[in-house]
């Protein structure tokens, strides 16, 4: 059965001659403008998909054409990073989606400084003297992982190895790379964030699927709607 | 329009994270969506729509069932996505309020985004239909849902879809802008549309 064939099935709800006009403006096929960004939504989606899914993206590669995409990316780029943080064009432009990913966004968003995937996961060493401001925190997540997003990182550490929550697996990775190893961590953090080198080491992180609702919180917070049973 | 197979094989493309599946199901799915959403939600519809689709990304290996079913799930989302923003900017779904602004603010925005000004002038007028009559007249003869699912999607039962479909056509047919329009142009279009 085609789609079309349920379009025109439905149409049996429109009896009134009157209509006819009104509804084929309705269902009229879809403008240039509503299909606008149809490449980069597209890549987004199926990024989105093998994040969520952590398949490998090697398997599927993007198949793009940057040239028409450059354009289109720019308004739906917009659009993306209104979503937040921890959306995919975020992650891409601080170059934290796996490499493979990182490559496609690099290769399909030329104008917008996503950079190459590094070949060696290399952190900004902590050598670095970083008389960093207080993290201004609105979107932790824009710009290289500094010092500040290593605080957290070490936080997040120090939490999860006294029994807390458990941390996330990316930025603990993270956090064992900056650190130069797991052994490391803990004076590394020692030196970021004060306090005494705690030895217990967090286990692999739990799945955390949080991150990726950041509007759950709010919504519950908001009065109930009386709309939806009504 | 893809026939349901291919939009059977499209849907399981894109729980493996293809692209081309997503390609087939934007292409198929997105333009009802933006237009439902339109109605909903006005200027918000098309970052609405993105979140819909990403949260259908995420979600989608939950979901199993014909591609008929996914379009229904799809504007189930959508409407969620909708009703979560009318939240966040402090209105409600059924505020009068929010609808005669969405009727303004909805079609000026509509014309400039959409091409087609048919298109335009015919989801200002069903925006300002009450939001009920609305969406039950989105999802039935936009979104192609029937009955059950749209009573599904909307969290009613069948019969008070079917009410609000009839009196929310009733009530276009005798809006004087949408008789004037068809006074007027009554001559090529003829009903082979889809």
């Amino acid at each position: 059965m085609r789609l079309c064939d349920v379009l025109r099935r439905a149409a049996r709800v429109r009896r009134d001659p009157r209509l006819d006009d009104l509804v084929s403006a309705l269902r009229a096929p879809a403008g240039a403008d509503e299909l606008r960004g149809e490449q980069a939504m597209v890549a987004a989606l199926a990024a989105e998909r093998r994040r969520t899914a952590s398949l490998s993206p090697s398997a599927v590669p993007a198949r793009v054409t940057p040239r028409r995409t450059r354009t289109l990316v720019v308004t739906t780029m917009a659009a993306l990073a209104l979503l937040g943080a921890g959306g995919t064009a975020v992650a891409a432009r601080s170059g934290r989606l796996p490499d493979a990913m990182q490559r496609g966004a690099h290769r399909l968003l030329p104008g917008l400084a996503v950079p190459a995937p590094t070949a060696a996961p290399s952190r900004p060493a902590l050598t670095r003297p970083s008389p960093s401001p207080p993290p201004s925190s609105s979107s932790p997540a824009i710009g290289t992982p500094g010092a500040s997003a290593q605080k957290d990182w070490c936080v997040a550490w120090r939490t999860a190895a006294q029994g807390g929550h458990p941390m996330n697996g990316r930025d603990r990775r993270d956090l064992i790379t900056a650190a130069g190893g797991e052994e490391e961590v803990a004076p590394f953090c020692a030196r970021l964030i004060g306090g005494a080198p705690t030895s217990a080491q967090p286990g692999p992180a739990k799945k955390t699927g949080k991150n990726d609702k950041p509007d759950k919180s709010e919504k519950s917070k908001k009065p109930k709607s009386r709309s939806s049973k009504d | 329009m893809p026939t349901d197979d291919e939009l059977a094989d499209a849907l399981t493309a894109a729980r493996a994270g293809d692209e081309r599946g997503f390609a087939v199901l934007w292409r198929a799915l997105h333009p009802p969506v933006l237009r439902y959403l339109r109605v909903l939600v006005g200027d918000a519809a098309e970052d609405v729509a993105s979140e819909t689709w990403l949260q259908a990304a995420r979600d989608v290996d939950r979901f199993q069932g014909s591609p008929a079913a996914f379009r229904a799930w799809l504007f189930h989302i959508a409407r969620h996505r909708g009703i979560d923003d009318l939240r966040r900017t402090g209105r409600r779904l059924e505020d009068p309020a929010a609808t005669v602004t969405l009727v303004a603010a909805g079609r000026d925005a509509a014309a400039e985004v959409i091409e087609g000004t048919d298109t335009a002038w015919a989801l200002s007028r069903v925006a300002a239909l009450p939001v009920d009559q609305a969406e039950a007249v989105m999802l039935r003869v936009v979104a192609g849902l029937d009955v059950a699912a749209t009573a599904r999607v909307l969290g009613k039962g069948r019969g008070a879809v079917r009410i609000a479909t009839m009196r929310g056509l009733r009530r276009l047919a005798a809006d004087p802008q949408v008789r004037g329009r068809a006074t007027r142009i009554r001559h090529d279009h003829d009903n082979e549309d889809v």
